[in-house]
């Protein structure tokens, strides 16, 4: 039995193509005493992959650090019995083998009605990213108005849900097509969304909340934190998770927002995070999400890829836009 | 002494302000009424905010608005008597007619060794400032360092000392000349101070604070607050009180280009109020 895995043949300038990645193929290694091995079931491909093209994938090594969903088809360690799904950091492989105490594996609890591809999205690391922007960053409060950037997005749309789930008052998200404003509305039930494309962002949510929002939360960056920073209203707050509109040419950012001044005169906070800071909170997240799983009260956005040969197809849409929700490459 | 000289703001300016946008306005001493007192000015405080102030801020021809301690001359209200010296907000005139009625009509006390002009500076609006920014904003912790921008300013002075007092560790000063720079360390008590003509401020910041900064106090943005942002610790802290550098500029400055580590480094910015928002309100 062989395995595939993909390895960073070269650092793109820009988007990137196939061509940055290879393919190796290599004999399953036979089991040693203290090892798992797992069979990825699914694996999740995110924007801040292409920050690891740049710097943390090594030219020629393998593409390492993603998450991934297996489960343990073979072990003699205890801590991964086999049969249990695991959740893992093993990156872009059809298998992995894990240790014991490795870092950032866990066993998973499955739950009654909860789709496995849903511990990549909701219940992983996106959905996790989406709660804690909103309780432990933002700490949004009952009837406070949001601004969602990248609302079709995985972290965005489920972040949209969890404010609705928390209370929020207006949920307002803007996103890049039209069809994805009437998924973003219809389907995640955000108040309202708007297209960027249909005109200047921070004009489009002024004529929505004309008195400003109290809270955002932006992915994005570069316009989307500008149209975040004007909308904002007086006292309120922006988590700043990501800056997806960046990611590709990382030695360039854009000219920060021109309105950046706001900030300071109308007692604004702006705060990064990366979730990784935030996992102890991973329990108090999910005893709010599976039970809104299960109800189908909280949906699942997922864009699924079939097959290991189209993980790199998967990564360079997500990074064009290409998904609805988090998206994911089935095995 | 009873007419009362009045500064107006005549025209809007283009970039720096100059004595032409002003002129002087006399009119008569105003009479006391039930629910004023008549107020001499005494100390007038002259603010970077009010720059801002002049872009639309204030009325053409019309007195100004600006912090002002003075004594009472006559009382409408019993609530003050003569004599007593009062801080408002009827500034840029010689005297005013204050209706007690204004919440920021408020009698100050006259300490023994404070001289009455701390009531605008380390006692007013200034002193709060950095007081607010320090610790209520940035959460300053003892031995931890601190940048300050504009540091030979009114905010700036008080806050690195206030730092010191605080616990700071190194406590790092900006300023526009070299008598300034020597003041802050030599007279101020500022660790490390550097002249930001000198150099770009991001190489001169880090000489001063190799091991970083872990709060910083910015009155400036533009090129300083990218500094900072380079600067900063994991977790670190900004707060961030007007933006001096921009008040000259209808189109602010490039905001920094290093803004993204605000994700990388986990770091919150704050901005706070040294003035009351309500006039910037659209």
């Amino acid at each position: 039995m062989t395995m595939k895995t993909l390895h960073l043949k070269a650092r793109p300038a820009g988007l990137p193509t196939a061509e940055h990645f290879g393919v190796t193929e290599a004999e399953i290694p036979p089991p040693v005493a203290g090892t798992a091995l797992v069979e990825n079931i699914y694996l999740s491909v995110d924007p801040y992959m292409r920050e690891l093209m740049d710097a943390g994938w090594e030219v020629g090594g393998p593409c390492d650090s993603g998450r991934a969903v297996g489960r343990v088809v073979a072990s003699s360690e205890p801590s991964w019995p086999e049969g249990a799904l695991v959740s893992h950091g093993g990156g872009w492989s059809t298998h992995a083998v894990l240790t014991a105490g490795q870092a950032g594996a866990r066993v998973l609890r499955e739950h009654e009605g909860v789709p496995v591809s849903a511990y990549l999205s909701v219940l992983g690391g996106t959905g996790l990213t989406a709660y804690v922007g909103l309780t432990e960053i933002l700490r949004l409060q009952p009837d406070e108005s949001i601004f969602i950037s990248a609302a079709a997005g995985a972290v965005g749309g489920t972040a949209g849900q969890i404010a609705r789930l928390l209370g929020a008052g207006q949920v307002i998200g803007s996103t890049g097509s039209a069809a994805k404003v009437k998924h973003v509305v219809g389907d995640l039930g955000f108040d309202h969304a708007v297209n960027y494309h249909d005109g200047p962002l921070a004009d489009q949510l002024h004529a929505i909340a004309p008195e400003g929002v109290h809270t955002s939360l932006d992915g994005v960056g570069g316009d989307h934190l500008a149209a975040a920073i004007a909308v904002t209203r007086e006292f309120g707050r922006i988590a700043w998770v990501g800056a997806i509109s960046q990611y590709n040419d990382a030695a360039n950012p854009p000219a920060a927002p021109r309105n950046l001044y706001r900030v300071a005169d109308y007692s604004i906070t702006l705060t990064g995070y990366q979730v990784r800071h935030h996992l102890h909170l991973r329990d108090q997240a999910e005893a709010l999400l599976v039970p809104n799983v299960q109800s189908g009260r909280l949906r699942i956005a997922e864009t699924i890829v079939e097959g290991f040969d189209h993980v790199v197809d998967a990564f360079i849409g997500v990074l064009r836009g290409d998904n609805t929700g988090k998206m994911l490459v089935r095995l | 002494m009873n007419t009362v000289r009045y500064v107006h703001q005549v025209r809007v300016p283009n970039g720096f302000p100059t004595a032409d946008d002003f002129a002087f306005a006399d009119g008569p001493l105003p009479s006391v009424r039930p629910g004023t007192v008549l107020v001499e000015n005494i100390y007038l405080s002259v603010d970077p905010y009010m720059r801002q102030m002049m872009d639309g801020g204030w009325d053409l021809h019309a007195p100004l608005e600006g912090r002002a301690v003075g004594r009472v001359l006559e009382s409408g209200d019993p609530a003050f008597h003569v004599g007593q010296f009062v801080f408002h907000r009827e500034g840029w005139r010689t005297h005013a007619l204050v209706d007690t009625a204004d919440p920021r009509l408020r009698v100050v006390e006259a300490f023994d060794g404070v001289p009455l002009s701390t009531h605008l500076s380390i006692l007013g609006g200034t002193g709060l400032s950095a007081y607010v920014g320090l610790v209520k904003i940035a959460g300053l912790r003892a031995g931890e360092s601190v940048f300050i921008s504009a540091a030979a300013g009114g905010v700036g002075t008080a806050a690195g000392q206030l730092a010191k007092v605080l616990g700071a560790g190194r406590v790092i000063g900006s300023a526009g000349t070299a008598a300034k720079v020597r003041h802050l360390v030599d007279d101020l008590g500022f660790d490390a101070a550097f002249n930001y003509k000198d150099g770009p401020v991001a190489d001169q910041l880090r000489a001063a604070a190799p091991d970083g900064i872990d709060v910083y106090l910015d009155n400036v943005g533009g090129d300083h607050l990218e500094a900072a942002i380079d600067s900063l610790v994991e977790h670190g802290r900004i707060a961030w009180c007007g933006a001096i550098a921009q008040y000259h500029d209808a189109q602010p400055p490039p905001a920094p280009r290093n803004l993204f580590e605000i994700n990388g480094k986990r770091l919150r910015m704050e901005g706070f109020a040294v003035r009351e928002h309500d006039h910037l309100i659209p």
